[in-house]
């Protein structure tokens, strides 16, 4: 156990010691998420969160009130949301151009009769680029809403093809029977779920710096990991690890003091960008000193066992610097680290849930922005801790039976 | 009393012997070379002496304890050298000293203690602040040298501890390990430079693709070489064809013979009967301009059983 804890403190003395990583570990994140958080904090505040959009309505037909009034003017929504109606596309478009609405909507004149006739029905969504999270928010609600009016159109068009067809209707009647048969929109909870996580989250003003410093400092936890993972190779390459291995120090010690000083670099690393952001950035990270220690810990050990597992997969450190800073971005993107989940589209969504990132960032969210403390962040946790098990288990084995070769 | 044993030992890699059923003795206290040139199987033998890899076949005894079924008490009764420089560049001599002593095992009061010690036997007390990538390479390997000894081994298994290293160094290391050995130390030390290991070796065993082509004492392995000493005395004045007989005479020897100048004898007593040849010489008024006398030496042993120079 000693030679563990000797083998990975050596590793972390040797790291901190290379000025290249502390610029790449330490001060790399630490100007990103004040680049990121200095240009995106327009998009991210405005004290109440409000979504101002306007809408050219030349339908005015059933459907069309329902997205306007059932769902926009919900109970959850319409504090939200400030709907604007204007008369012309073009008015919408210099509103946009102008910053002054976050999105405009253009329901089509024909939207309602072809939703009826089951034929194409168009709505357009135009957005402003520079407050892409709330036209986000408009595009999410509008595609559940419209997914939403598909299934029933579905369930809809089969009902009266069966009346028509035994008779027991005429096709004439069916316009004026649409408003019983389509009741008002009774499950309004599961249409706009999307939009209740939204409230969640913004409602206590996310800070742009805030949520890079969890997206930013969570990514380059797998750049610490992966540095660390090299040192793995870096003693093959230097002839310690033969040197360590004619001392008498079993494998198993070797590897576990090699994991060890994985965990360890990317535990100080992770530290002190928190650290750091709480103190020169004002960052938040909620009140629960308990709860960030425990998604600081699992954090570091589910992505120290990604790192292990890839570097199972690899066959020398230059592999390792080559694919790993890809790999650190594309976990980072897909995890939420550069625009929040809940924004993605579906697939992506359910894709970033196989990330440790996406894990850590709704957990570190859960700390600033909730009330819920430590039980609040119990299934993150678990799930981080479930991907640590698994990849250090994978990465462990591999690299036993690689057997730490050294020549 | 044997320290190490080496029985039939051999190494395959991808099919070909590396290694080929080798064995000796090292004795207590004693300094035994193993001489080869590149690719002779040293390295290999030593890896499996110091339990980094396993032998194919055989087996060897460190006091008595076997490296395939004790590695564990093997590498607690031996200190290695490896050839490459093994030590973490960014950390301080004294920092890498630490590390490896608590390898070994070493640690509080013993492992400072140990520490100073061993960088007083390389003489790098001055320097062991410094970081390693600071040193030159002469100094590299002095440490390289400090680590094998920390553990206070009962051998010393050095692979090849000067490659390129300069003269100066080279012989700071070569001192180094001869008092070490004068106090007790015993001492498995590889080399492809001949000069080396005559100059450390009590006792020498010659490798080439695998195997031990001669072993034993420097003498014995001299005589193995079945060469006589070469004398060439170059002369001022011309040497009269009767002066020639007497030499042969005092030479003990019939191989004289008088070419460019220069008198050139071969002799099994090159240095016993040079005097009595200069004695000889400066009797009948020959006066001399140069003496070479040229000894067989391991090379010329290597040369003659294997049809090679060692440096091939």
């Amino acid at each position: 156990m000693r030679k563990i804890f000797l083998i990975g403190i050596k590793d972390v003395k040797i790291r901190a010691r290379d000025p290249s990583s502390f610029i790449m570990l330490l001060v790399m994140p630490l100007i990103l998420i004040l680049v990121l958080g200095m240009v995106f904090q327009p998009l991210w505040t405005s004290t109440p969160f409000t979504i101002d959009v306007a809408v050219l309505d030349e339908d005015g037909g059933e459907f069309s009130k329902i997205l306007l009034e059932e769902v926009f003017g919900s109970e959850q929504l319409k504090d939200m949301i400030k709907i604007k109606y204007v008369e012309s596309k073009e008015e919408i478009i210099k509103e946009v151009n102008e910053g002054k609405i976050a999105a405009g909507i253009i329901i089509g004149e024909s939207f309602s009769p072809a939703i009826l006739r089951g034929e194409d029905a168009q709505i357009k969504i135009l957005g402003d680029p520079e407050q892409a999270i709330k036209a986000g928010v408009i595009k999410n609600i509008v595609e559940a809403f419209t997914l939403e009016v598909l299934k029933r159109r579905i369930i809809l068009g089969t009902s009266i093809g069966i009346l028509v067809a035994e008779n027991l209707i005429n096709p004439a009647e069916i316009q004026q029977l649409i408003p019983v048969w389509l009741p008002e929109i009774e499950n309004m909870d599961e249409l706009i779920q999307i939009d209740k996580k939204i409230e969640k989250k913004m409602a206590k003003n996310p800070l742009a710096m805030e949520y890079y410093a969890v997206g930013m400092g969570i990514m380059y936890i797998l750049f610490a990991t992966n540095a660390g993972a090299e040192t793995i190779f870096q003693e093959r390459r230097n002839k310690t690890l033969e040197r360590i291995k004619v001392a008498p120090v079993s494998e198993r010690e070797i590897l576990g003091g090699k994991l060890f000083g994985i965990f360890l670099i990317a535990l100080l690393q992770f530290v002190m960008i928190v650290f750091f952001t709480r103190i020169f950035y004002r960052v938040n990270w909620g009140n629960s000193l308990l709860g960030i220690i425990i998604m600081i810990l699992s954090s570091v050990l589910a992505f120290s066992g990604l790192s292990t597992f890839f570097a199972s997969l690899t066959n020398s450190e230059e592999q390792i610097g080559n694919i790993g800073p890809a790999l650190a971005m594309i976990f980072g993107f897909m995890g939420g680290g550069m625009w929040p989940a809940f924004l993605f589209p579906d697939w992506l969504n359910m894709v970033s849930k196989f990330t440790p990132n996406r894990w850590a960032i709704d957990g570190f969210l859960k700390l600033m922005y909730q009330e819920g403390g430590i039980i609040s962040i119990l299934p993150e946790v678990l799930v981080l801790l479930g991907m640590a098990t698994i990849f250090f288990s994978l990465g462990v084995f591999r690299l036993r039976m690689k057997g730490v070769k050294v020549d | 009393m044997n320290i190490v044993e080496v029985k039939e030992l051999v190494k395959v890699y991808n099919g070909r012997k590396a290694v080929d059923g080798i064995s000796f003795e090292i004795k207590n206290g004693e300094v035994f070379g193993l001489l080869g040139p590149n690719g002779a199987g040293k390295t290999t033998t030593i890896s499996m002496l110091s339990c980094l890899i396993p032998p194919t076949y055989g087996n060897a005894f460190i006091e008595g304890k076997s490296i395939i079924e004790e590695p564990i008490e093997v590498k607690r009764r031996i200190g290695v050298v490896p050839q490459d420089i093994a030590l973490y560049p960014t950390l301080s001599a004294r920092e890498n000293l630490f590390f490896w002593g608590e390898m070994y095992g070493l640690s509080g009061k013993r492992l400072k203690e140990k520490v100073d010690e061993v960088l007083q036997v390389v003489g790098l007390t001055e320097r062991s602040e410094d970081r390693i990538n600071k040193y030159s390479g002469g100094m590299k390997r002095r440490i390289n040298i400090a680590v094998g000894l920390l553990p206070s081994p009962k051998i010393l298994i050095l692979d090849e501890p000067t490659v390129g290293v300069d003269p100066q160094s080279r012989t700071n290391i070569l001192e180094s390990l001869k008092g070490l050995n004068k106090d007790g130390l015993t001492i498995l030390y590889t080399s492809h430079y001949m000069e080396e290991v005559e100059f450390l070796c009590d006792r020498v065993a010659v490798m080439a693709l695998g195997k031990i082509i001669a072993q034993g004492t420097q003498n014995e392995l001299r005589l193995l070489a079945g060469k006589m000493d070469s004398l060439k005395v170059a002369t001022i004045d011309e040497v009269q064809l009767s002066l020639v007989e007497v030499i042969k005479k005092v030479s003990e020897t019939d191989e004289v013979r008088i070419a460019d100048g220069a008198i050139e004898i071969l002799t099994l007593q090159g240095r016993k009967v040079l005097p009595k040849i200069i004695e000889v010489l400066g009797n009948n008024g020959v006066r001399i301009k140069s003496v070479e006398v040229e000894e067989p030496n391991l090379e010329s042993l290597f040369l003659h059983l294997t049809g090679k120079e060692l440096r091939d």
